[in-house]
């Protein structure tokens, strides 16, 4: 049977991974393929001293050996930071960064090329931690950024010096979040075949893979249209899996070798290499009056981007601002430090430093709570914002549901119990808010554009340049398309996934999909509906209406299949297709971080209970519920999974996960020293969400994927610190940790 | 590489005597291990020992109780015959998962000598003899002298573990194994311990605890502090000995837990386990142990 190589699916996409019927990468191949490895550094910062390929080239069945000498060196990267090369000329930055490179007829002689690749190198002095990445004397990693710093922010609004004058009560300190790494099912990997007329084309798993196009692209000085990328199946990313060093390797062997090329990574490769959540280091201080009214907060924040940049930027940029639209701050300053280390560099992963940073908020405000003897729902929601307000960085809150979450987790949790649980149990409570798309990621445009088309057997399909990734854009998407034009969403097939056929979109990042894509799809199928009913009054006259999915006339009934057959009939055997663009009514953030983003914002409250067993430390969640404003939920099963799958997620950060690395080597890198919860980790998740239309969303929705997470880690530290009596200021609080916490030498 | 499949130990042992394979059970540790340990693995010859009937059996006999080395740990915890070890099935319930007990055998456990092993705890706690042999014989070892330390054992080359023997006047005994780990299931042990106590809180006649993951290999106190078990046990004795036994241990610090921690653990799971087995004698005080 021949592959079908296509990045298209069907609504049915649950049960096909269900029944294990999903052809991820892994299970896709093209006639004459090779295998593709990667000869890495072995050191964190050296010279390369001498490197010869030459034996390798001679292992039977290698077809392509690459070094820097074969491969362009344009300056390019995702971002506006442009210092990503393809394979390292002179020197290496951290360990695992990309050398040499080799496509052979098998695994085996890949290895053995790989193995037959000599290298020597001169160390250099490196530098593991952003703040020391700042001091003089520091390793410089790029030349154009002596101080190892790509990127410095600083904003305020209001007055925090003086606002510091007027606090009665001020909370705060080091506050660290950790690497995490992504933990998707699915290996990273990438397939590429170049030939003169096509231009590159590369199967990858990324869900910006127009942003990668264009990075790619200019990697290797293609113009972008000679770059396509097709985007199979993701067996998960959470964020891992945008634009990729990997990718760009299997496009130049591909290129090099004028053969397909594919790369997987095994899992020991991928997490010796992984890029994962940037860790951040935050200094906080929260400062509020007798009565618990917040008078400012005072952030400085320090990222590790690695050694190069990836998605980190946005990350430290949402840590400075984002939480601050949740409550009234009155007057807040941030400094946001970027540092290049020689680490791995560090990416973004859901939460996308606003789980980060609430876990600081959401602890110093508990902390608060705790000197002013105040019951720490009763603080939050004394300071919230509301409907109908405008942030103090601008962000228009149309619909805001905060107060009612939390009014709603406190009855679900039994949040009175609080003050009289039996010893070592705790309940914690975190709220949080995101974005549905937001207007920064790509400063020339947002929005998203859809087609819609009605086939000969009177389906419709649905073509979106938004990725699905697991979390259901597919299904919300017939979902939107179904209801508005009257039909079942099983007769609408959603496509999406080929720069080469579909049409453009940002990307799935920042909560964006169900409501960028889908208001692109709702303007899509209304204006099929438009067409079917004037195709139908030019058809039968104008009496004729499209209603309930099929076009009515005089009595009698004409189903879609036959609108279909009048077009085609008409038109030269094409189908009756129209294209619709969606651009959101937000503003582009300005230099100060002041601007409404994002059509929508959505809300959650979320209670965890803990036992935390004082002799081990070891902590236990033994209740969860999370209440959620995304306005009107078009697909309940689906956004709850999103919900439960996310508690999870957070559950093993907060508790055990960490990617432990030192002096940029990663110590952990297997499933079985990096823990991740398993089910009976996880507790009974109670999930609710307030419903209620908003104007900017499709059907009234706003987003669910990061908001579901980011009040997680929060809760949790908050549950473990009334359990224990002690804060803990350092993620994960793992066993360990809440146990040298409890037990001070 | 060749893989080789005998049908009796005898055949077996004179592969191994002539070819000098691998030997090879359920594979959870070797082959998950293979690709990073040798990158050509095509290279290994290999010995598959499961289906060896000699290898299979669970005997009681006068002196004690036989235990195949290729006997699964699944096996192991579904066995009536081996109700009378409950802390055996109660490690062999918990190695991996599901997947991996329905593989893993308690001969390779043996083998492969991670300091974190679980089913070696209740085995050094029982003071089990390693029964071995070679074309040229056989021989039993003393477990505690069989492992040497972190993944050396004194198996020699052309010899395999045929069974575990578990002497008599450890069956029916009142035990327990309990282990801490990062999380809830299919993980590996930061610490655990075996204990098993003869008698009632009033009056423990002896008791024997095997410590793990907490050094080189799984330790006992010396004859001498072990009879500090005996007599009457109350809640600071059991300190004590908890406070003993995390002296007597030498734990790292690793990727899964620090020195202290795991010291301190040692302490905790010792007291919890005598916790456990003196309040379930309690219960069942009256009933017939054996």
């Amino acid at each position: 049977m021949t592959e079908k190589l296509t990045g298209s699916r069907s609504p049915l996409d649950l049960q096909s991974k269900l029944e294990g019927r999903t052809r991820y990468l892994h299970d896709l191949n093209l006639p004459g393929q090779l295998v593709g490895a990667i000869f890495r550094s072995p050191y964190p910062h050296a010279r390369i001293v001498r490197l010869d390929v030459s034996r390798a080239r001679e292992v039977p069945g290698v077809a392509a050996v690459i070094t820097a000498d074969d491969v362009p060196h344009h300056p390019y990267g995702p971002t506006k930071y442009k210092d990503w090369n393809i394979l390292a000329k002179d020197r290496v930055l951290f360990i695992g960064d990309e050398i040499a490179a080799v496509a052979a007829e098998s695994r085996e002689a890949a290895a053995k090329a790989i193995a037959a690749i000599e290298a020597e190198f001169e160390p250099l002095p490196g530098v593991f931690d952003p703040e020391e990445a700042m001091t003089a004397g520091a390793p410089t990693i790029h030349e154009e950024t002596p101080n190892n710093r790509p990127m410095h922010i600083r904003l305020q609004r209001g007055d925090v010096e003086a606002a510091k004058r007027e606090a009665a009560v001020v909370k705060g300190g080091r506050y660290r979040s950790n690497r995490i790494y992504q933990g998707h099912l699915e290996p990273v990997g990438a397939m590429a075949s170049w030939s003169d007329e096509e231009g590159l084309t590369i199967w990858a798993p990324s869900h910006i893979p127009y942003r990668a196009r264009e990075t790619y692209a200019a990697g290797f000085g293609l113009p972008e249209d000679r770059v396509r990328i097709i985007v199979p199946p993701i067996g998960g990313s959470f964020g891992a899996k945008y634009v990729l060093k990997v990718h760009v390797i299997a496009a130049a062997l591909a290129m090099a070798a004028r053969r397909p090329v594919k790369i997987i990574l095994d899992r020991y490769e991928d997490m010796i290499t992984a890029h994962p959540r940037v860790p951040l280091t935050f200094d906080i201080e929260i400062g509020t009056d007798r009565e618990g009214r917040f008078l400012y907060k005072d952030l400085a924040v320090y990222a590790d981007a690695g050694a190069r940049v990836y998605w980190s930027p946005n990350v430290i940029a949402t840590a400075c601002t984002r939480p601050d639209n949740i409550y009234h701050f009155r007057n807040v300053r941030a400094e946001g430090h970027l540092c290049y280390t020689n680490n791995s560099p560090t990416t973004c992963m859901r939460g996308f430093g606003n789980a980060e940073m609430l876990f600081a908020v959401e602890s110093v405000i508990d902390e608060i709570a705790l000197e002013l003897g105040m019951d720490p729902a009763e603080l939050r929601l004394k300071n919230i914002v509301h409907e109908g307000e405008t942030t103090i960085h601008g962000y228009r809150l149309d619909t805001c549901k905060l107060e009612q979450c939390i009014e709603q987790v406190k009855i679900l949790s039994g949040w009175d119990r609080r003050g009289q649980l039996p010893p070592n149990r705790g309940l914690g409570l975190a709220v949080a808010n995101h974005v549905s798309g937001f207007r920064a990621i790509d400063p020339r445009f947002d929005g998203s554009t859809a087609v819609a088309r009605l086939k000969a057997d009177g389906r419709v399909e649905i073509e979106t340049g938004e990725i699905e990734l697991g979390q259901g854009m597919s299904l919300t998407y017939a979902r939107i398309a179904g209801q508005t034009l009257g039909i079942p969403e099983t007769a609408i097939t959603v496509k999406s996934g080929d720069t080469g056929r579909y049409p453009f979109g940002i990307g799935t990042l920042a909560s964006r999909s169900t409501v960028m894509g889908g208001n692109a799809v709702r303007k899509a199928a209304e204006s099929l509906a438009r067409a079917i009913a004037g195709l139908a009054a030019e058809a039968l006259g104008k009496e004729a209406v499209f209603q309930a999915g099929n076009v009515v006339c005089e009595g009698r009934t004409y189903p879609l299949s036959e609108v279909s057959a009048w077009y085609r009939a008409r038109q030269a055997g094409e189908e009756l297709e129209v294209k619709e663009t969606y651009v959101p009514d937000t503003e582009l953030p300005d230099a100060t971080y002041y601007g409404h983003p994002s059509p929508n914002y959505p809300f959650a409250a979320h209670v965890a209970e803990v036992e935390v067993d004082p002799e081990t430390g070891r902590t236990q969640v033994i209740g969860y519920w999370a209440v959620h404003d995304s306005g009107t939920i078009i697909h309940e099963t689906m956004a709850k999974g999103q919900v439960l799958g996310a508690v999870a997620q957070g559950i093993g950060w907060v508790t055990m996960e960490d990617l432990l690395v030192k002096d940029g080597r990663v110590l952990n890198p297997s499933m079985m020293d990096y823990r991740m919860p398993g089910v009976k980790d996880i507790p009974e998740i109670e999930v609710k969400f307030i419903e209620g239309a908003d104007p900017n969303g499709p059907l009234g929705a706003k987003s669910i994927g990061e908001v579901a997470l980011d009040p997680v880690p929060g809760a949790i530290a908050n549950a473990i610190a009334h359990a224990t009596g002690v804060r803990g200021y350092e993620l994960p609080l793992s066993a360990e940790r809440v146990w040298r916490a409890l037990h001070p030498e | 590489m060749a893989w080789y499949r005998p049908q009796s130990l005898p055949e077996a042992l004179e592969l191994l005597e002539r070819r000098r394979p691998r030997i090879v059970c359920g594979g959870t540790d070797l082959f998950v291990n293979a690709p990073r340990k040798e990158y050509e693995a095509g290279k290994t010859d290999w010995l598959e020992v499961r289906g060896l009937p000699e290898l299979r059996r669970i005997s009681r006999q006068a002196e004690g109780l036989e235990i195949g080395a290729a006997v699964t740990a699944a096996e192991i915890w579904e066995s009536r015959e081996l109700r009378m070890v409950p802390a055996l099935q109660q490690a062999a319930r918990i190695v991996g998962g599901w997947q991996i007990q329905n593989r893993a055998s308690i001969g390779g456990n043996v083998a492969n000598a991670s300091p974190a092993a679980d089913m070696l705890v209740p085995l050094v706690a029982y003071r089990a003899e390693v029964r071995l042999a070679s074309a040229s014989g056989s021989r039993s070892v003393p477990i505690a002298d069989f492992v040497e330390g972190p993944k050396r054992t004194q198996l020699r080359p052309g010899e395999m573990i045929v069974s575990l023997f578990i002497p008599a006047r450890m069956l029916g005994v009142p035990q327990i194994f309990l282990r801490h780990d990062q999380r809830a299931a299919t993980d590996i042990s930061i610490v655990s311990v075996a204990l098993i106590l003869q008698g009632n809180a009033r009056q423990v006649e002896w008791g024997t605890a095997a410590v793990g993951a907490a050094a080189p290999k799984p330790f006992t106190l010396s004859d001498e502090e072990e009879r500090l078990w005996a007599g009457k046990l109350d809640a600071d004795k059991l300190r004590r000995l908890g406070e003993l036994y995390a002296q007597r241990s030498s734990p790292i610090t690793d990727v899964r837990a620090g020195a202290q921690y795991r010291r301190s653990l040692v302490g905790t799971y010792v007291v919890r386990a005598g916790q456990a087995l003196l309040s379930n004698l309690e219960q069942t005080e009256g009933e017939a142990w054996r």
